[in-house]
């Protein structure tokens, strides 16, 4: 009898043990994970860390050190580049391990190892765009590349040093939380960061949207609806500026491109699936540089700020590289070595999105429903079948086979189907082939002027940004950089055979060909996604998105400032002037018959006529003008819900362009309302109806801050770990961009002076520990439109607090 | 005099050990400090369970203190607890269970070894 007491007592005890410190389903092992010597109790931090003032590591050549500024700002300053991107790996890792790695297994399609099945379909989406592919093709570059390849090398030591030195207790919490342990990083995964910002910013649904609309709607409806031309006229680089080169000749092609929409293409329909139309954040940006002669110091301005979903940890990481050959600082990503956007002491540079369309989809012509040969001009080529494994977590492994042609991968077949996208189409994206873009900004980084930035360039190929520099010789520019295939007119538009060379890209325009502006005599370069060029550019392009009102708003800022100081930039650069609003108004409000508005109605009506046009965070009127946006425009395209596939609705410069100039098309659809004034009265009234409805949800009053509220959630939705509800003003199309939890993702400005310096900023903090203080640091900066200094001048030992820096030491 | 010697002893070694080693080791401790200090088996529980619950609920307290509760707020969040004051209660629970079980079966595993002796006279 007491020996079953016994027995049990220990049974349980062994038991309870195991339990408490096993995972379990989605509970990580709780005992562990609340040990206050071990667990979550151990990331609190009160102040930064305090870092051991020395540290042996093997992998060095000489002696690093880095100094943490007030902002947590590592200052890195090493006697060779070997070492210095050594560093920048160890310190970037310190700050943001369980970021960079599972940044890169969302890049990879890994995320189901981390959190289990929920995420099976994006892993597969990811590997069947070809993400590790394109990845393994940038290695084989870089591996060529001696130089390259011993930065990257050591850059992976360096991120590896610190990953060895961890335990359980000093592991970052989402660790701890979902009960795993970080990997070793690898060249590879470096890549990978590289690929996932170029398939950010190439537009996968969009171009997908453009196709499907193009067959759905028929070319005339496509090309009234989404023109290719702006219409506003302000391209980037300015009208009828002559080009100085002689255009390549291409031939168009003969072959009818346009495939009717058969079975083959169409997936099932799926009428349980809600609104196919999904408003896409427009990964743009805005960037500028500003002459001497139009600055009250005599010396260049270069701002940049790029827009990206906002998301905790950051996208970016200041960083300041000194060694002998460099001395730069600026944003980085994690994951990366060297500086992607920011400054050194001869040159600044900026990037925004040039958004031209580097992605096209094929159909293949297979011979038979094995998928093994397809026809291509008078041969038969066969196909890869490539077999992925996607690990799931505490759960058997998935496999998926995907199937690739020379021209890339099939994304959606029978295998994986998706109800708002055409399958059987094979990808072709520039994506897939990157050049050796680490170089490319290895020598920005140590450019010195002029010649030595438009050198770099060639070796970017993606993606395809808009580069805006500015040097302390007083030379400003704007150039595109990337790989830019040479089209014939219209070609990408639709959906094109796959079976023919005829079809595919003939080539690339030529680096010398690109369209690029230097020193004009208005004094300002400026790019915000607009288009790029007017139509005398000779080599035909589209783009999948270009901007309509932030373009034009910042060249109409620029153009009447002079004596700019630092103070204008920073107030451009926060500016939430609606330039839509603006324009657009005071004809929307001659349409409303004011006399059928009831009380709340003639209210919000008096309001927009108060309106200042200014998105600010306390006001009223942005919120009823959004909500009058979104109805015009639900109401106008209301047949775009009715088609199977996912398609945009035409934007609001575009809507407003055919009410102004071509009010009787019968492209404009009225449905059962007798004419345009009618639909736009009844939006009007629906819009405020609906404010109300919020208002009654909420329980508040309908200010922009609170209506378009702008969040920033935690890398893997961890709620506590997130931030909801900022309070900041702005919106689409204004130069202040945000929308949901997409906007500035990052803001610089340069002043080049004789020793440049800059202000910086970001909405998040430098530690990617939800623990710290600096994991939200900067974000009540952010909001308010103010920044920290960024200086390549590191303060001298005697100025720097204790237990701020770090010397690394050779083993 | 006995409770207060094992919950003195448990503490003090599984505070210096868990600097070390990962949370199980306290059953280890408290189990030790069972044997040599305790006899009945309830009260050895409640001697191991009130001196790792104290011991972790301390130190977490201090945590929570010294760094504002700036991330045991979010954690409490996370495991749906409406406080930080809850989060270091369930804190002392945990290590409280684990001290008290190891407590236990040290009297156990005494009185397994105790047994083999004069088995004649017990039932």
């Amino acid at each position: 009898m007491h020996r079953i007491r016994s027995y049990s007592i220990l049974g349980i005890t062994l038991l309870v043990t195991l339990f408490l410190n096993l995972n379990i389903g989605k509970i990580p092992p709780i005992a562990k994970f609340l040990d206050p010597f071990q667990g979550f109790w151990q990331n609190s931090e009160a102040k930064p860390m305090q870092l051991p003032s020395h540290l042996s590591l093997s992998g060095l050549q000489d002696v690093v050190s880095i100094y943490l500024d007030e902002n947590l700002i590592p200052h890195i300053q090493a006697k060779n580049d070997k070492d210095l991107y050594f560093a920048q790996g160890y310190i970037t890792a310190l700050h943001r391990l369980w970021q960079m790695e599972f940044q890169t297994h969302a890049a990879a399609g890994r995320v189901a190892e981390v959190v289990g099945p929920v995420a099976i379909n994006y892993d597969r989406l990811q590997r069947r765009k070809g993400m590790v592919y394109a990845a393994k093709n940038a290695l084989d570059t870089v591996q060529k590349d001696p130089v390259i390849n011993e930065i990257v090398t050591a850059y992976t030591a360096g991120v590896n040093a610190y990953i060895n030195s961890l335990n359980y207790k000093k592991l970052p919490v989402e660790y701890k939380l979902l009960a795993y342990t970080p990997e070793s990083w690898t060249p590879l995964k470096t890549m990978l960061v590289i690929v996932q910002m170029a398939d950010n910013m190439s537009g996968y649904e969009q171009s997908l949207q453009h196709i499907h609309a193009f067959h759905l709607l028929g070319e005339d409806k496509f090309s009234f609806l989404f023109p290719d031309y702006d219409l506003a006229h302000e391209p980037i680089i300015p009208k009828n500026t002559p080009w100085n080169f002689k255009p390549l000749n291409l031939k168009p092609s003969s072959i009818d491109t346009k495939i009717e929409f058969d079975n083959k293409f169409v997936p099932i329909s799926d009428s349980q699936v809600p609104n196919k139309i999904q408003a896409l954040p427009n990964n743009g940006s805005n960037n500028w540089a500003i002459s001497g002669k139009k600055t009250v110091t005599g010396r260049p301005y270069l701002a940049s700020d790029p827009h990206l979903n906002l998301r905790l940890p950051s996208i970016w990481y200041g960083v300041h590289l000194q060694s002998p050959s460099v001395n730069v600082a600026g944003g980085t990503l994690p994951g990366t070595p060297g500086i992607l956007i920011g400054f050194n002491d001869s040159i600044a540079w900026g990037l925004t999105n040039a958004a031209w369309a580097v992605r096209d989809w094929y159909a293949i012509d297979f011979k038979d429903s094995t998928r093994a040969e397809y026809c291509y001009d008078s041969l038969l080529l066969k196909s890869q079948f490539v077999v992925e494994e996607i690990k799931v977590k505490n759960r058997e492994s998935v496999f998926d086979t995907v199937v690739y042609t020379h021209l890339g991968p099939i994304v959606y077949d029978d295998n994986f189907t998706d109800p708002n996208h055409c399958k059987n189409l094979a990808m072709k994206w520039v994506g897939h082939y990157p050049g050796n873009e680490i170089l490319a900004f290895y020598m920005i980084n140590r450019a010195k002027n002029l010649q030595d930035f438009e050198h770099a360039l060639q070796y970017h190929h993606v993606p395809v940004q808009n580069f805006a520099f500015a040097s302390v010789q007083n030379d400003i520019a704007m150039e595109i950089a990337g790989k830019l295939p040479a089209r014939w007119k219209n070609q990408g538009k639709s959906i094109m055979p796959g079976n023919s060379f005829a079809c595919e890209w003939q080539c690339y325009i030529p680096m010398s060909h690109y369209p690029k502006i230097v020193n004009p005599k208005n004094g300002y370069v400026s790019s915000a996604n607009e288009r790029a060029t007017d139509k005398s550019y000779p080599y035909y392009y589209h783009q999948f998105y270009a901007e309509s009102y932030r373009n034009r708003r910042i060249n109409q800022v620029l153009s009447q400032l002079n004596k700019i100081d630092d103070k204008a930039m920073m107030r451009l650069q926060n500016d939430n002037y609606n330039l839509a609003a603006q324009e657009n108004l005071s004809l929307l409000l001659s349409y409303l018959d004011t006399a059928q508005l009831d009380t709340p109605q003639q209210q919000a009506y008096q309001t927009l006529l108060d309106w200042n046009f200014l998105n600010e965070a306390e006001q009223v009127a942005p919120s009823i003008f959004r909500a009058w946006q979104n109805q015009l425009s639900d109401m106008l395209w209301s047949s775009f819900y009715d088609y199977q596939l996912s398609l945009q609705k035409p934007t609001f410069f575009q809507t407003m362009y055919i009410i102004k100039n071509h009010a009787n098309s019968n492209h404009l659809e009225l449905g059962t309302y007798q004419n345009l004034q009618a639909l736009i009265t009844d939006s009007f009234k629906k819009a405020v109806r609906s404010l109300q409805a919020w208002q009654v949800e909420h329980k508040k009053l309908y200010k922009w801050r609170d209506y378009h509220a702008i969040s920033i959630p935690h890398l893997a939705q961890i709620a506590p770990f997130s931030i909801s509800n900022l309070c900041i003003g702005g919106g689409e199309s204004i130069i202040n961009a945000n929308e949901g939890s997409h906007g500035v993702s990052m803001r610089i400005i340069v002043s080049l002076d004789k020793t440049p310096k800059a202000w910086f900023i970001y909405p998040g903090g430098q530690s990617g520990n939800p623990g710290s203080p600096h994991y939200t640091k900067f974000i009540d900066d952010w909001c308010k439109g103010k920044y920290i200094n960024l200086s390549i001048v590191a303060p001298d030992a005697s100025k720097r607090a204790s237990g701020s820096e770090i010397t690394l030491i050779p083993q | 005099m006995r409770f207060f010697l094992q919950v003195v002893f448990t503490s003090l070694v599984s505070c210096i050990l868990q600097q070390f080693v990962a949370p199980w080791a306290v059953v280890f401790v408290a189990a030790i400090f069972s044997m040599l200090i305790q006899t009945k088996t309830s009260s050895a529980f409640l001697g191991g369970f009130a001196a790792i619950s104290l011991l972790w609920m301390v130190k977490a307290t201090i945590i929570d203190v010294y760094t504002d509760s700036i991330l045991s707020v979010k954690v409490a969040v996370l495991l749906g607890l409406r406080s930080t004051i809850l989060l270091i209660l369930l804190t002392g629970l945990i290590g409280g269970v684990l001290g008290g079980l190891g407590a236990a079966s040290g009297q156990q595993i005494l009185k397994i070894f105790k047994r083999k002796k004069g088995a004649f006279y017990r039932i």
